[in-house]
């Protein structure tokens, strides 16, 4: 009896003994498998893991019309609101004297007159100081601008040289190819925007109202030309990538636009031509091309996010960090609904952008009317925005805000998991939760972090990068044969 | 990742197998509602441990530390609390008669 008992208790202990111990090991696994699956580069959701199949599912988020809202009498934008199209004009002007100023850009700023104060700002103060900071800590910026300068060599940004009549018919074959149903032709679109590089490819119905009122200048256009939006614009085929992920953490100073911008001009040029030699009208608005059209309502249309507190639209898997394109085409197809993926009621409850924003230029508040424009919708100061922009050393731009959003994290499966979990909760309670977690245990930069004379950035500057470590500046000329410092062609890249 | 994955597996059935038969030896039954707090105590850890590690893999160790700090923290009270939960509420079970009786 008594060794039966033993036997017993022995068996007991041992059953103890080894759950006890597989609990232990098992959890240790798990945690094991988060650190591979955190370390992991397929989890980086930039551009160069485009093929990695992380991509979201939106048929259960469509609806029926897109999020914003139409609150007045809908109105073109106006080119002049487009801060480099009225640098053109501004930076050569005596900002003292309106009397001196085209009698347009006069008008504008007489709508506008805080945007006319931080032009004024820009040309007198944030340039020249720029020039000062470069002239102390340039250096640093080196290998980044060398790394960055480099997509020049595939920039086409002369490839739309005319005016849609001429630009979007031309190598176009002359008797099109009859489409044998439009949903299965945007099937076999979506599949080569994807396979040109595209990690997003939707479609929609274009609207006239996206195009500008009138043209910055180029491709075909005269500056301040008036914009006759084509009857063959029929549809808007939308493509885009996110930026290289080490950048995306080295923003502002050391990141760059340019990368994804290249990348996503590529696929438009491509599906363009693509579309043209299957006997259809087509036409880029890419970022190395220009545009005609306004991007984000396009993307709210085509069903690719929505519109975002810092003004991008905001896309499920990528978030902010999302560099789209535009093809204007009149190729049948069948377009794509708006989604409503929680997105908006997120940035409600989330803020962090407006909070890390180095110039403070995204609101706190809910959407409001979009500078007249007759449309609901978040408006950053696109004036304050951009003269921080050019105040930042090295890159000339900024992309806090896209960095920081918290739909921009990796796609490992703690984002991945809490991303869609808020895209299904509609009352803001996991949005608020979410956002607790990530301000109380990733943590946040103060503005001042990015500002002069800290110049911080948002994650950690890739060792690539560090310029020190490879190349002694001084052994080099400080300027170049014309005598201008070795940085004056590295400006702005947005 | 598939070795650990592996190794989870292997380690969860054990988990099971040795949990199943010392609820069979015990002589108690255990209510389906307190089975259910212990398994969603035991995806609070392992979620936990998840975190731990891909806040560290990613980059992120004051993320991992908080984060862990806070998980590790609700763990511990409601171990506690599920503990007592389940297993005070077998002894009052196994001596409730006879403290019904010295009433």
């Amino acid at each position: 009896m008594s060794n039966k008992n033993q036997e017993k208790m022995d068996r007991k202990q041992f059953l103890k003994i080894s759950g006890l111990a597989a609990g232990i090991a098992g959890t240790l696994s798990v945690g094991g498998a988060g650190l591979l699956n955190g370390k992991s580069p397929y989890t980086y959701q930039g551009w160069e893991n485009t093929t990695v199949d992380k991509y979201f599912d939106r048929s259960s988020f469509e609806v029926d019309s897109p999020k914003y809202e139409q609150i007045g009498e809908p109105k073109r934008v106006s080119y002049l609101t487009h801060r480099f199209s009225r640098m053109s004009a501004f930076m050569g002007l005596n900002m003292d004297n309106p009397s001196e100023f085209p009698a347009e850009l006069r008008e504008w700023y007489e709508e506008h007159p805080d945007a006319l104060e931080e032009d004024k700002i820009l040309k007198r103060e944030v340039v020249p100081q720029r020039a000062k900071t470069m002239a102390e800590i340039g250096d640093r910026y080196i290998l980044r601008n060398a790394f960055f300068d480099s997509y020049s060599a595939t920039r086409n940004t002369s490839m739309v040289d005319a005016k849609p009549e001429e630009f979007d018919w031309r190598d176009v074959r002359e008797q099109p190819y009859k489409v044998k149903d439009p949903a299965e032709m945007s099937k076999l679109i979506k599949k080569v925007g994807r396979k040109y590089g595209s990690s997003l490819v939707r479609i929609a119905k274009f609207k006239p109202i996206w195009a500008y009122d009138k043209h910055t200048g180029g491709r075909g256009y005269d500056r301040a030309e008036p914009i006759e939006v084509p009857s063959w614009w029929q549809y808007a085929i939308v493509v885009g990538v996110p930026h290289e992920w080490n950048q995306k953490e080295a923003n502002p100073n050391l990141g760059a636009s340019i990368d994804a911008y290249n990348e996503t001009s590529i696929a438009a040029a491509r599906l363009t031509s693509f579309i043209k030699q299957l006997g259809y009208a087509a036409r880029p608005h890419s970022p190395d091309t220009g545009y005609e059209v306004i991007i984000p309502p396009i993307l709210v249309d085509a069903g690719v996010g929505e519109q975002g507190r810092f003004g991008f639209v905001v896309t499920p898997e990528f978030g902010g960090n999302f560099r789209p394109a535009v093809i204007t085409t009149n190729i049948p197809v069948e377009p794509d609904s708006p989604i409503d993926a929680n997105i908006k009621e997120f940035c409600m409850e989330c803020k962090i952008c407006a909070e890390e924003c180095p110039s403070q230029s995204i609101s706190y508040d809910g959407p409001g009317e979009i500078r007249g424009r007759g449309y609901s919708g978040w408006q950053i100061n696109i004036e304050t925005c951009h003269n921080y922009w050019m105040s930042v050393p090295g890159s000339g731009s900024c992309r806090v805000c896209l960095a920081v959003c918290p739909f921009s994290r990796p796609a490992n499966w703690l984002h991945k998991t809490a991303r869609d979990v808020a895209v299904r909760d509609g009352t803001g309670i996991t949005a608020s939760m979410l956002t607790w977690m990530e301000k109380t245990f990733y943590g946040q930069h103060d503005p001042a972090h990015y500002r002069d004379p800290n110049w911080g950035t948002v994650g950690d500057v890739p060792w690539w990068f560090d310029t020190e470590r490879f190349i002694d500046p001084d052994s080099s000329p400080r300027t170049d044969e014309d005598g201008n410092p070795w940085w004056f062609d590295s400006d702005s890249d947005d | 990742m598939a070795l650990l994955m592996a190794i989870f597996g292997v380690c969860l059935a054990i988990v099971i197998y040795s949990v199943y038969n010392l609820a069979q030896k015990s002589d108690k039954e255990i209510s389906w509602w307190k089975w259910l707090l212990i398994i969603v105590w035991g995806i609070i850890l392992l979620t936990t441990a998840g975190f731990i590690g891909t806040g560290i893999g990613e980059g992120e160790p004051q993320a991992a530390m908080r984060g862990g700090a806070a998980f590790i923290f609700f763990l511990v009270v409601s171990g506690i609390v599920i503990w007592r939960l389940v297993f005070k509420d077998e002894r009052s079970v196994a001596t409730g008669g006879k403290e019904q009786l010295e009433q």
